[in-house]
């Protein structure tokens, strides 16, 4: 394009711009030559594209150099172009209107959209004079390229829109106040929230509007203090505050605040949400929590007192149900020394009955002082040897029925982690039970070992005794249920039940298998803590 | 001055016979002296004559039940243990309960022993033997002033 720059020399040649100075403008004659080269220069070399084209079948008569430049058509392209090659096919018709109204000589036509040789489309001011040009009906026009404007135009046009469709159909209340605390933006959405329209509000103290008489000469003073010191207390986070409607009534609000600055000064654009819903549904939940508290208190109460009544009971138990039973079988041991010469063996006898029954409570008693007893205590975990604590029990047994022939066999540094004393009560029960239902055989055989079940390490304790019949072992462990009457074995039905209480209180279980007269086998595991070895 | 009494305090009669019946068959003739509450222990123990001494020597052994109508058994201890005169009198608690925390507080309040009553007679006897053995005979009791 370089190459078509017009120069000065050049111009002259063949200029056309000589024929006619600019309307109105006379020269000394002796300077026409000179003016209407310069003329053309200013044409030829002026910044803007411009053209001359025929009003009557709008060829262009003549173009300036921006215009090629611009355009991408060569000179002699364009002196064989009407105006309409310039315009994109959208935008005939517009040209055709244009064209078919009459105009004024100067002519500001707006903005066009215009076609470049290579397609592409671009934006132009268009101003135009009409000038008679060569004995024809001319205009001469100047094309302003905005392009980039109208870009720019078009993108802060659809910005707004898109902040206006988002101001417009937000859901939260979005308020802008200026330094003074004046509402400059207040939407929909804060319209239907606060009962105000937008032309009551706009221009309007934000605080004598939406915020509560109390609180206002705190925003006041907020307000001020950020703008002196930038500091404050509530920009950029979340706060709940209460506000007040057009009517006056106050409800809780969630509050954002930023600020924005633009040209030195400061504008504050708040979000607001009504949370009165979510208040009363947190209130709501507050009261129930609050109610479910109270009850677990109350529970908790009656579980104490109950518990501390059951501990007097226990108590009361231990001291007053065993009096009269050592007076019974006391008296009835002093009937037999004293008077014993006078008594017959049948009387005797009774008295036997009576002690042996009164004994039979004491134990009972104990048994269940020793329960409740178990239930309260607490664990204390510690790694024992059962197969230690199980030689103890059973050398005692032996010592107590030394009649007995039961051949033990117990499996070697069982190592669990128990409560010593809990544990002991578990080997005692266990191993007792296996001594007294093997008590009809001649030669009867236990053994302690461990196994696994589930991944958890059992211990057993088998014996080869009575065994039971599997459709009752869910009554085994339960308090003074028995599967055999006393006259077959004594007891009174609390050893496993103390057992069960201990194994449950480790967190443990405990179960049994077995098989009339063929023996039976109790599992018990210890919790998760619980280790073997 | 061989009078070595014991004092029984005991409000149920009928332990009140059948102690006094076991000491009786364990040949322990010492003097009993039976007093029904911690009040009357107390005043036992710890009451003034006309004159301002003492009302009653004191006793070689008090067998102290815990459970007591007006002052229990564990009150009773411990004023004694406060007192000049009875902060060394062998005292043996003598009960049904074989609660730890009876146990516990017995002796954290100064019992020298805690012997629980059987419901068995003959167990109970022997409890009786042992006590008055030990006690009476076996134990070099504390020197104090008695009278």
């Amino acid at each position: 394009m370089a190459s078509e720059r017009f120069d000065v020399d050049t111009a002259g040649r063949d200029g056309p711009m000589s024929a006619e100075a600019p309307k109105g403008k006379t020269r000394p004659s002796g300077r026409a030559g000179e003016d209407g080269r310069m003329y053309r220069l200013i044409f030829e070399n002026n910044p803007l594209p411009m053209w001359v084209y025929d009003l009557d079948d709008l060829r262009i008569l003549a173009v300036n150099h921006a215009a090629i430049e611009t355009y991408g058509y060569s000179r002699d392209e364009f002196l064989s172009m009407t105006i309409r090659e310039l315009r994109p096919q959208e935008s005939q018709h517009a040209l055709t209107d244009y064209l078919a109204t009459p105009r004024s000589p100067l002519q500001g036509a707006g903005v066009w959209l215009h076609r470049r040789k290579d397609g592409s489309l671009l934006h132009v001011e268009i101003t135009s004079h009409e000038l008679p040009w060569e004995g024809r009906r001319a205009r001469l026009v100047m094309a302003n390229d905005v392009t980039e404007r109208e870009r720019q135009a078009r993108a802060l046009e659809e910005s707004e829109a898109r902040k206006s469709a988002i101001l417009q159909s937000a859901m939260d209340c979005i308020i802008t106040i200026d330094e003074q605390g004046r509402v400059t933006a207040f939407n929909p959405a804060a319209e239907k929230t606060f009962g105000y329209g937008l032309d009551d509000v706009l221009g309007r103290e934000l605080a004598d509007l939406i915020i509560p008489e109390d609180l206002r000469e705190r925003h006041r003073q907020g307000l001020r203090r950020f703008l002196s010191t930038s500091a404050s207390s509530i920009l950029g986070r979340r706060i709940e505050m209460e506000a007040v409607r057009a009517s006056g009534e106050r409800f809780p609000v969630e509050l954002t605040v930023v600020t924005n600055q633009h040209g030195g000064r400061t504008w504050f654009t708040g979000f607001l949400r009504d949370i009165t819903q979510r208040k009363q549904a947190q209130s709501e939940i507050l009261e129930l929590t609050h109610g479910l508290e109270q009850k677990v208190i109350e529970r908790t109460q009656q579980l104490d007192a109950a518990n501390k009544e059951l501990e007097a009971f226990s108590y009361s138990v231990s001291h007053d149900l065993r009096a009269p039973l050592r007076a019974i079988d006391g008296f009835s041991q002093a009937l037999v020394d004293d008077f014993g010469d006078r008594l017959d063996d049948q009387a005797r006898h009774y008295l036997g009955r009576v002690r042996a029954a009164t004994q039979r409570m004491g134990a009972l008693i104990d048994d269940l002082l020793d329960l409740a007893r178990v239930s309260r205590s607490k664990v204390l975990r510690e790694q024992l040897n059962l197969s230690q604590m199980a030689e103890d029990t059973e050398k005692e047994l032996h010592e107590h029925y030394p009649e007995r022939r039961v051949e033990v066999e117990i499996e070697p540094d069982i190592v669990v982690h128990a409560d010593r004393n809990l544990l002991k009560i578990i080997i005692d029960n266990l191993l007792s039970n296996a001594w007294k239902y093997t008590s009809k055989r001649e030669r009867a055989h236990v053994r302690v070992g461990t196994t696994e079940a589930d991944g958890d390490p059992v211990t057993y304790v088998s014996d080869d005794g009575a065994g039971f019949d599997m459709r009752y072992a869910g009554k085994l462990f339960g308090a003074f249920q028995r599967l055999h009457s006393p006259a077959e074995f004594e007891g009174n039905g609390i050893g496993l039940a103390t057992v069960q209480r201990i194994v449950n209180l480790h967190g443990g279980r405990v179960w049994a298998e077995g098989r009339v007269d063929e023996g039976a086998t109790f599992f018990f595991t210890l919790g998760s803590e619980a280790t073997h070895e | 001055m061989n009078e070595k009494i014991i004092l029984l305090v005991e409000d149920n009669p009928d332990d009140v016979e059948l102690t006094q019946r076991a000491l009786r068959i364990n040949n322990i003739s010492n003097q009993v002296e039976v007093v029904n509450d911690g009040e009357q222990a107390l005043e036992y123990l710890h009451g003034r004559n006309a004159e301002g001494g003492y009302s009653h020597s004191l006793p070689q052994l008090v067998l102290l039940d815990l459970k007591l109508p007006k002052v229990d058994g564990l009150e009773v201890l411990v004023t004694l243990r406060g007192h000049e005169r009875t902060k060394l009198l062998p005292v043996v608690i003598l009960t049904s309960s074989k609660e730890e925390r009876d146990m516990v507080e017995g002796y954290s309040r100064g019992a020298n022993s805690y012997v629980r009553k059987p419901v068995s007679f003959e167990q109970f006897l022997d409890a009786v033997r042992q006590l008055g053995l030990y006690w009476l005979v076996l134990n070099e009791p504390p020197p104090i002033d008695r009278e």
